[in-house]
Formats: structure tokens, C-alpha cells, sequence
């Protein structure tokens, strides 16, 4: 019996040394999720265009719904908590359509610009951070609104006059009313009229439309301008642009832009299917040039003339983080170094259903959270949000 | 992990060694016993094989899901678990220490346990009734453990045949876990009844588990003893204490995640049955069977 029990003791001891896995087994829900917001309505579709979290931890999503009221998809909102449960929803198809894809944050505020779906006017739509309804400014009877950016507390605006066929760039507050407006010819005729109006009814190619500003310098668009699609610099004082970046009519251009420095950009491009990516890239803003004379560093992982999201994300350093979404069904995204333009890392998301991006943000808690949308079973759009943990986004950052 | 294996490898060398020792340090006291038969009848020490089968079932606890219903009941998105539906086996050694009709056993074994469960969901038409897609993926995973149960036997009888009873406890260290997930639904959205299966798939899930799990195990068999030889059937009940799901690799691990799937928190029970067979360490020879 000493024997056994002495051989028992050196079995318990043995167990400790080989280490015997008892470690705690419990996460929290908020740092790592994927969610799927399905709607069991055959019908049902939903287009997710960009995502911000709000003071609570939650996250506010802005999407679209196509629906019989309009030939344009309907303002669609949700609301969900720190671990992405559905909190709620806001339905504004049937009142508000064509949301741009960007959430803008003014005084810690969010703002949406959409269209009134009867005077086709753009309406400034305030965002509550907790999912409650808010106001609807309209913004000085600009029509066809295309691409928002911002400018401290202003909001940039590129719209489209159908009329005149030009290309709108104008200044807001968060009153809606303009402080700056000025128009650029598309040209004469309408063969670029359409691919406009299929982009707003998503019944043809989803063109980049962007506009913005650069710091303490002029605004951009990315838009029409002279037949082509172009990446437009003005100072919205005098008539003609400042500078020019032509692209191929809307077969090329630039997709995604985002000043760094000075004439230095980040810039994404597309050109007849094919999609650059060049995470450094030293601009004309002054000038006229070509996206065919920027093609570097080609995707051919990427769909066809691909959308591409790009945001500064902090790291170890500041991150250009590239999203978008490949041949095979999966959203991916790139990070590359803001001073060097290396690649630091890259992450796929999705497998089984094809998986597209609509958006990203950084996370209060060092993550970061992926918008995008699914087809569930193959054929039901529905929104997919996944939350990176804090070390899988340093993974990606650095 | 080699740790682990350098500790199935010395165990029994542990039981050895003390085997070995204790027949020296015991021949002297033996040579003044002039019953060797009654002593090797009260204790002896047995080393064998086995091996059987098993049937798993996951019980869940705290319920997750990627699907999050903006139109209906979350509930419907949860889980049906299948009970004891996919057969697994185990095979390996048994140690066991006998003293007047109790047994203490050592029996480190790979062992392979299974469980299923499956999510359906169903989409309808506003404008048509009729029209609707009933989707069901069935999920399947397999995990292969080796495992180190400790377990006290009674003998309910003593003779050649002795029914028993047996209870004890288990740790287990994940070795490799895989998951196939079959995807098959009715399409009725052409107005008719139209079945469809896709292929399975099958991932790697170890990321999905933890490495480490623990449960205590409740059981009866029977012996008989033909020669030197104990023939052992036994039939235990094992029930998991724990969540076995890794919390952290949740989402994180799995890339079934696009479908929605997510791990609940689960225990896994089984029900094994094995056979197997042991020998008496001491007094092997011509004149003294194992067992009179």
C-alpha cells in the first residue's frame, strides 16, 4: 500500500510536469465575433456601405435596401452592441434613397448624406449614436449627390447636375447650407450621362466617387471631368481645375485616394479590369497626368475593377490599410507602411459564402471592425460584420 | 505534447520498476510465507491492452451564433445537437493494481470521439408563399485525444468470472480535431420541390478545442479468467466537466464563420464499450495460474 500510494503521488507529480492544460477558457464576446444580419425574406437584399463605432462600444452601420418604392436603394441603418448583437434598425427606404457610402464624424456626431427619392435633392442625415431616428437637412437643393468628404466641420460634396451635365463640388456645414460651390463640365453629349445614372439606380458599374480635401490645400473629386473619369484638383475658386488626373473614360481611373504628404498619396487604380495598388505615390496636383503613367504594383487577386476601401490606421506606425475583395469570395486587406509603402501584413476574411467589403474602422480596443456583405447560400445578400481582436489587427498592422 | 508522450511511456515504466523492486525486496519475505498462492490471491499486478468503441453526445451550454436575425426569433438559429449518432473508438493500455477486490487501473489510450449538430434555416417570399429555401448544414467533428483515465474497480464476485463496478476519473490532451460540414436544403422557389446536397467539406477545428479536458467516468464489466489470462468487458459512461469550445478562438479560429456557424460552450459525454485483456505480472508459471 506505501508502495501504490507512493506511485500515486509520482503519477499526481507527473501530470503537474507534463502540464495538464486547466487554463482558463473564457473571452470576452466584444474582442472577437463575426455576425451575420439575415432576414428571412426571400426578397430581401442588402447593400452594406461603411461602419463606425460609437461611444457605447457598439457599432452603427449604414447600408442600403433595394426595394418596389424606388428605382434607387433605400437608407438603411443598424444598430448593433459591443459584440454586434442586432439592436436595432432604422428603414428609411421609403424616404430617403442612395446613401453614400462614407458616415462622417463632426463633433462627435455622425452624418450621412443621402437623396430624396421624389426632388432627387441631397439631405444631410444625422446619425444618433444609439440608433434612435435623427434629423434630415436638406443641402441647398443640391441634386444626384455622388462622393462626401470632409474638412473639419464641413462637409465636400461632389453631386451631379443631370441638366447642365456637369460635376458639382460644394462646401457644407452640418446646416446643409453651401458656402462654396462650383461646377465642372462632364462634355458635351451623353455618353457619360448614363454610366451615372446606372451607378445611382446599381444597375451598371459602381463607380470610386470621391472628394476631399487636402491638408491646408486644394479639394479633389474623383469623378467626371472632360469625358473622363478623372482625379479632379481645384480650389473651387476659378473655373478650370488646378490639376488633373485623367483616367481611361470610365474604363480607368483612380479607385481609392488618400492624401499622406504634400504631393504624396496612397492611391488605389483601376484600368480596364486590371487594379493597382501603390501605397506611395508622388502626385501632379498642379498639372495634367495620367493613371496609366501611375500603374504599378498590380492585384490580380482582386475582382474586376475593384472597390477599394483605404483608411490611416495606427500601428507601431501609421498604416495604409488597403480593403477590398478577391476572385475567390473573401475580403482581404493590405497593410503597408506609411513612410516606406512595404507591405506589413495582409488578412483574408470568409470562406464558403463569397464575402465582399463594404468597410472597415479601428477599434477602441486596439481591433479592428470589418463590414462587408455575404450571400448567404449563395444567393441572399446579407450584411457580415467581423471584429478583429487587438492582436490579430497588430498582426495585420505591423 | 511530448511531454505528454514521455509521460505515457513512463507510467508504466514507474509500475514496472516498482514491480521489479518489489518482487526483490519481497523474496525473502516470501521464502518465510509458505502460502504463495493466498498472498498472489490478494494482490497482483495486471498489464493488458483493450480496445472498443464509443458514442458521443455534446451537451450545450452558454449558446452562440453568427446569424443574427434582424426579422425573427434568434432562437430559431440555434443548434440541434444529435446524441450519440456517430461512432468513435479508442484503443491502448491498461495498468491495473489488484488488493482484495478492489482494482486500481491506469489505462492511457488514444481515443477518437464524435459528435454532430446541425443549424437550418428558411427564407419565404413576400410576394409568393410557395416560393421558399429550407437550408440545413449539418456539422460533424471528430477529436482525437489521448487520454489518461484513473479508475477504482470492485469486484462484485470473486472466481473466474467476476462481475464489477468502476469509477474514476479522466484527463485528456486534444491531438488533432476536423470538422465536415454537409450542406443540403429544399429549393422550392421555382414553385416546385426541388432537393439539393452539396459536397461536404472538411476543415481542421483543433483551434476550435481545448487542448485540455477533464471528466470523471462511471462504469460495469465482467472478467473471466481463461489460463493466465483475464479477458476484461466493460462498458463506462464518460461525462465531461467543462466547456471543451476554446472561447477565445471562437470566430476567431473558424472558418465556417461565413456561414454563420460559431461553437456553443459544450460538454462532451460518451459511452464506451471495450474489450480487452491482461496479465498477471507476478507467479506466471506451470504451477500457479493467475487465477485457481
Amino acid at each position: 500500500m506505501i508502495r501504490f500510494t507512493f506511485l500515486f503521488s509520482l503519477l499526481a507529480g507527473t501530470m503537474i510536469w507534463t502540464g495538464c492544460d486547466f487554463s482558463e477558457n473564457e473571452a470576452d464576446p466584444t474582442s472577437s465575433f463575426t455576425r451575420i444580419y439575415d432576414d428571412n425574406r426571400f426578397e430581401a437584399s442588402y447593400e452594406p456601405l461603411d461602419i463606425v463605432q460609437t461611444p457605447d462600444g457598439g457599432f452603427l452601420i449604414a447600408g442600403s435596401r433595394k426595394t418596389d418604392l424606388s428605382d434607387f436603394p433605400g437608407l438603411y441603418l443598424v444598430k448593433t452592441d459591443a459584440a454586434g448583437n442586432f439592436v436595432q434598425e432604422i428603414d428609411y427606404s421609403a424616404s430617403l434613397v442612395h446613401p453614400l457610402d462614407e458616415i462622417l464624424r463632426i463633433n462627435n456626431n455622425y452624418y450621412l448624406i443621402a437623396m430624396d427619392p421624389v426632388s432627387l435633392q441631397a439631405v444631410l442625415v444625422s446619425l444618433d449614436p444609439s440608433g434612435e431616428a435623427g434629423s434630415i437637412t436638406p443641402m441647398g437643393g443640391i441634386i444626384y449627390p455622388l462622393g462626401a468628404g470632409q474638412d473639419g466641420n464641413n462637409i465636400i460634396l461632389q453631386s451631379f447636375n443631370l441638366d447642365d451635365k456637369q460635376t458639382v463640388m460644394s462646401v457644407h456645414g452640418v446646416n446643409g447650407q453651401p458656402s462654396l460651390v462650383k461646377t465642372f463640365s462632364i462634355g458635351p453629349g451623353s455618353d457619360y450621362v448614363t454610366p451615372i445614372l446606372e451607378h445611382f439606380t446599381e444597375t451598371g458599374k459602381k463607380l470610386p466617387f470621391k472628394a476631399g480635401k487636402l491638408p491646408g490645400g486644394l479639394y479633389y473629386f474623383n469623378g467626371f471631368y472632360n469625358y473622363t473619369f478623372s482625379l479632379v484638383f481645384t480650389n473651387l475658386q476659378e473655373d478650370e481645375p488646378q490639376g488633373v488626373t485623367q483616367g481611361q473614360h470610365d474604363d480607368g481611373g483612380i479607385s481609392a485616394i488618400q492624401p499622406i504628404q504634400g504631393q504624396n498619396f496612397a492611391l488605389a487604380s483601376f484600368n480596364y479590369g486590371n487594379n493597382f495598388i501603390m501605397p506611395r505615390k508622388t502626385l501632379n496636383t498642379g498639372g495634367i497626368s495620367s493613371t496609366v503613367d501611375l500603374v504599378e504594383n498590380p492585384f490580380p487577386e482582386l475582382v474586376q475593377d475593384a472597390p477599394i476601401e483605404l483608411k490611416v490606421i495606427q500601428g507601431q506606425a501609421p498604416r495604409i490599410v488597403y480593403g477590398s475583395h478577391t476572385r475567390n469570395g473573401q475580403i482581404v486587406l493590405y497593410s503597408f507602411s506609411e513612410s516606406e509603402g512595404t507591405l506589413t501584413g495582409t488578412r483574408y476574411l470568409g470562406y464558403s459564402n463569397k464575402s465582399e467589403l463594404a468597410g472597415f474602422t479601428s477599434t477602441e480596443d486596439g481591433g479592428m471592425a470589418v463590414l462587408g456583405k455575404t450571400y448567404i447560400s449563395g444567393r441572399f445578400g446579407r450584411m457580415i460584420l467581423y471584429k478583429l481582436t487587438a492582436e490579430e489587427t497588430n498582426d495585420l498592422l505591423n | 505534447m511530448k511531454k505528454l508522450l514521455i509521460f505515457c511511456l513512463l507510467v508504466p515504466a514507474i509500475f514496472f520498476a516498482g514491480e521489479v523492486s518489489g518482487q526483490t525486496v519481497r523474496k525473502g519475505k516470501y521464502a518465510q510465507r509458505p502460502d504463495r498462492k493466498s498472498d498472489f490471491l490478494k494482490t497482483q499486478w495486471w498489464l493488458g491492452f483493450y480496445g472498443g468503441g464509443n458514442m458521443a453526445m455534446a451537451v450545450p451550454g452558454q449558446r452562440y451564433s453568427g446569424i443574427q436575425a434582424l426579422n425573427y426569433d434568434n432562437s430559431i438559429n440555434e443548434k440541434n445537437y444529435e446524441g450519440y449518432s456517430l461512432p468513435g473508438g479508442q484503443a491502448g493500455i491498461n495498468i491495473t493494481f489488484y488488493h482484495r477486490g478492489f482494482s486500481f487501473t491506469l489505462a492511457p489510450h488514444y481515443r477518437v470521439e464524435k459528435f454532430t449538430y446541425s443549424n437550418t434555416y428558411e427564407w419565404y417570399s413576400d410576394e409568393n408563399e410557395l416560393n421558399s429555401i429550407q437550408l440545413t448544414y449539418e456539422q460533424s467533428h471528430a477529436l482525437q485525444y489521448v487520454e489518461l483515465p484513473f479508475l477504482i474497480r470492485y469486484d462484485i464476485l470473486a472466481g473466474q468470472f467476476r462481475p464489477f463496478l468502476q469509477a474514476g476519473v479522466y484527463y485528456r490532451h486534444l491531438l488533432n480535431a476536423s470538422k465536415t460540414v454537409t450542406t443540403e436544403g429544399v429549393d422550392m422557389a421555382s414553385g416546385t420541390s426541388g432537393p439539393f446536397e452539396n459536397e461536404p467539406v472538411t476543415t481542421g477545428a483543433t483551434d476550435l478545442f481545448v487542448s485540455g479536458a477533464t471528466g470523471i467516468i462511471g462504469g460495469a464489466g465482467c472478467t473471466y479468467d481463461i489460463w493466465n489470462v483475464r479477458f476484461v468487458l466493460d462498458v463506462s459512461y464518460r461525462h465531461g466537466l467543462g466547456n471543451i469550445a476554446n472561447a477565445e478562438n471562437r470566430y476567431s479560429a473558424n472558418p465556417l464563420t461565413g456561414i454563420g456557424d460559431a461553437m456553443d460552450d459544450i460538454s462532451l459525454n460518451s459511452i464506451s464499450v471495450n474489450i480487452g485483456c491482461v496479465f498477471p505480472l507476478r507467479f506466471i508459471s506451470k504451477d500457479l495460474k493467475a487465477i485457481d
